[in-house]
């Protein structure tokens, strides 16, 4: 994803240096993003969010700002009404400001039930073109669950498959629905999963798939993946069916690294691996789209039955925003946080709630900002 | 008549033991002729099935079981099943099989899919217990996934629009919704079960799903003394990880059927021990509950070291469907036995038997 962001702004020759070696990239990564570096913050977007979101919001500001990270905030809220131009309630000005500043951070939303208007999660996703759902799962040490070994990522494809919302009634009581899976859509999260794979330093990618019995649908999209597993034949490649693939999931999650999969499988195994670890409260996700634009942001509901008693966990909307600062090439910085907020669950003084502990959020964040 | 008393005598010395195992007390009455042997079509299959559906028949040997297998040959790579098996399984009404490997990718509509359409099986059930014995990470876990067989995303109908782009038809109807949730419903009447859920993704699919639910809200209404609640696909999977005591009696969509039954299966032990089986209006077809990985790693063929039990419970089942109770109950205690006592497991149990032992020591415990 840093490729794009170097490649749109020194043009294409330098491709050719930026695929020889990654560390040449790496290079020319700072070189992109040197403009912006100590002296000028990075502009990115905020959406805090409904019910818990503005508490966890403050939360990762005052944690950000502790660790000296040099963005700039830009806050956008939700609106009241429904904007014609967006045709549901997240205003133009808030698609544009991710548009223009490429990275984002979002609490949770509440889409408001009623028609005649898009979900605001479907709004930002196809404005924003986002292909790719990444979710790192790993055991959070010092918070005990079932599965100790845990360390993946499930890499989603979020624009098409069974999710197309192609629904209609044939004549009275049956009804089709339309799953569509295109190369173009394939292709594309089947390298930033590779790509993924390569930078972060993965050994073993897994396409899951079922294409025993959806032989045309699924067995495009494996044919995708075999075609860029060719690319890098140092990464491992294997492909899983999907009732496999939760069957070894629950008796040995070792056995995974790197997930890639369509849209419906990606739902549920990325929330089968989220209860892995301890469930949605501490899961990071983040939202690749083209152009290198990445909105990072927690998967948990809005919580509106313990908004404003400050006892929210923002670990999921932290970690969200760790996975941003690595995007933007801020690995010293992320690293720093990341330890902190899993030394401070390690640790185990500081909880909330949901986590088995009494702490405020406010004493949780401050926690983490001691142990910077 | 005899018999049957030393078999009562044995087992109140065997509970005054303490080995925590329940046996039957009450005499069953059989009608007069019920004895006679009936009919079973048998399909060994691909891979360890053949070894799987061996450990079967000896066990019924062993048992004296008023069962005969009729004996049929079909592999994954055919394409259609021969005429003279679908005969078989129609004459006898009820047939046990191993797995059929599908080809991935290949063009080959699945044996499986297919024997599961012709035959009408509409109902797909896994039951997925904690053995006693058995160790796993999740306890209290005793839940029956029953599953749409015929409809939903495995209707088959796929065609390329234009090349690069695919589409893939999902079809729900409200007669096999209804179907699915009236069989679901009442096997939680007829097996004393509290709860029935329901599973699906009804706030992105909202017209499918959603005529899925519907269907099983209506039949619910029916059945006042059974809680019915719903949850999301994506939810229900956490949800089985972290606390899978909350669940009784699924029911679902195809799809989703598989996945939660694999699952459910995984927490309580894997595949090699979840029975589970096909039934419709007519006929019955059981086989291994969560047939994950298709038919087994040829590794565990070559050594023979594949897992009876889940074969073993599943005829267990067959047995009670074909109304011999009191086998159905020696099986089933024989397995458990074996299990509970862990001497003789195989691999994916965390043991180094091979297939015939497990086979030996379960007839050794018969009774």
């Amino acid at each position: 994803m840093a490729a794009f962001l170097a490649r749109r702004l020194i043009g294409n020759r330098s491709s050719q240096i930026l695929g020889t070696s990654s560390s040449s990239s790496g290079a020319f990564i700072s070189v992109a993003r040197a403009f912006s570096s100590s002296t000028t913050p990075i502009k990115a977007t905020l959406f805090p969010g409904d019910g818990i979101g503005p508490e966890i919001a403050e939360s990762v500001k005052q944690v950000f700002t502790a660790a000296d990270v040099a963005i700039d905030w830009d806050e956008h809220f939700v609106g009241t009404e429904v904007d014609p131009r967006t045709n549901s309630f997240l205003t133009w000005e808030s698609l544009q400001s991710v548009l223009k500043h490429k990275v984002g951070l979002k609490g949770p939303m509440a889409t408001p039930i009623g028609k005649g208007h898009r979900s605001l999660n479907l709004t930002l996703r196809k404005e924003l073109n986002l292909y790719a759902n990444v979710r790192p799962c790993y055991s959070l040490p010092g918070y005990k669950t079932r599965y100790d070994d845990v360390d993946l990522i499930t890499i989603r494809e979020n624009t098409e498959g069974e999710y197309s919302g192609l629904e209609h009634q044939v004549v009275k009581g049956v009804v089709e629905s339309i799953k569509i899976i295109t190369r173009k859509a394939s292709m594309r999260v089947a390298e930033y999963a590779f790509l993924y794979a390569k930078t972060h330093g993965r050994k073993k990618v897994s396409a899951i798939h079922k294409a025993n019995i959806m032989q045309k649908t699924d067995g495009l999209f494996l044919q995708c993946c075999d075609e860029v597993a060719r690319k890098y034949p140092d990464i491992e490649y294997e492909k899983v069916v999907i009732d496999n693939c939760c069957m070894m999931l629950v008796k040995n999650p070792a056995l995974f690294d790197v997930l890639v999969m369509p849209n419906l499988y990606g739902d549920i195994i990325s929330d089968l691996c989220a209860g892995l670890v301890g469930g949605l409260g501490l899961t990071p996700s983040c939202n690749i789209g083209e152009d290198g634009i990445a909105l990072a942001e927690a998967v948990h509901g809005s919580a509106p039955d313990i908004a404003g008693k400050n006892l929210a966990n923002p670990t999921a909307l932290l970690l969200s925003g760790v996975m941003m600062l690595r995007h933007l090439k801020l690995n010293k910085q992320a690293e720093q946080i990341h330890s902190a907020i899993i030394n401070t669950i390690a640790e185990g003084k500081y909880r909330t709630a949901d986590l088995g502990g009494t702490s405020t959020t406010t004493d949780f964040t401050k926690a983490i900002c001691d142990h910077l | 008549m005899s018999r049957r008393s030393l078999t009562l005598l044995k087992n109140l010395a065997r509970n005054a033991n303490g080995s925590g195992i329940q046996t039957r007390s009450v005499t069953y009455m059989p009608r007069p002729g019920d004895g006679a042997p009936r009919a079973v079509t048998l399909i060994p299959g691909d891979g360890i099935g053949p070894l799987v559906t061996n450990a079967v028949e000896q066990v019924m040997e062993a048992m004296h079981a008023p069962i005969f297998f009729e004996k049929y040959d079909v592999h994954g790579e055919m394409s259609r099943m021969p005429p003279e098996v679908m005969e078989s399984i129609r004459k006898n009404k009820v047939c046990l099989k191993g797995g059929l490997k599908t080809p991935v990718g290949g063009g080959v509509s699945s044996l499986n899919v297919q024997l599961r359409k012709e035959l009408d099986l509409f109902a797909s059930l896994v039951n997925c217990f904690n053995l006693p014995g058995l160790p796993t990470r999740h306890e209290n876990v005793d839940i029956v996934v029953i599953r749409e067989n015929t409809e939903g995303e495995y209707a088959g109908l796929e065609h390329e629009v234009v090349p690069g782009v695919v589409e893939s038809l999902k079809v729900i109807t409200k007669f096999c919704s209804e179907r699915i949730a009236k069989y679901a419903f009442e096997y939680a009447y007829l097996n004393n079960r509290k709860k029935v859920t329901a599973v699906h993704k009804a706030n992105i699919m909202k017209l499918a799903d959603g005529l899925f639910l519907e269907s099983c809200r209506e039949v619910a209404k029916k059945y006042p003394s059974i809680t019915y609640n719903e949850i999301i696909v994506d939810n229900c999977c956490m949800q089985l990880v972290a606390k899978p005591e909350q669940f009784d009696v699924m029911v679902t969509p195809n799809l989703y059927g598989n996945l939660v039954a694999n699952t459910a299966a995984g927490i309580a032990g894997g595949t090699g021990v979840m029975p589970g089986g096909n039934v419709g209006a007519d006929h019955a077809v059981f086989e291994q509950g969560a047939s994950a990985g298709n038919v087994g790693k040829d590794k565990i063929v070559l050594e023979n070291k594949a897992n009876p039990v889940a074969l073993l419970l599943s005829s267990a089942m067959m047995l009670r469907h074909l109304q011999f109770p009191s086998f159905a109950d020696r099986l089933e205690t024989a397995v458990k036995k074996v299990i509970a006592e862990g001497k003789c497991r195989t691999k994916d149990l965390g043991g180094t038997s091979t297939t015939q032992e497990v086979v030996d020591a379960v007839i050794a415990k018969l009774d």
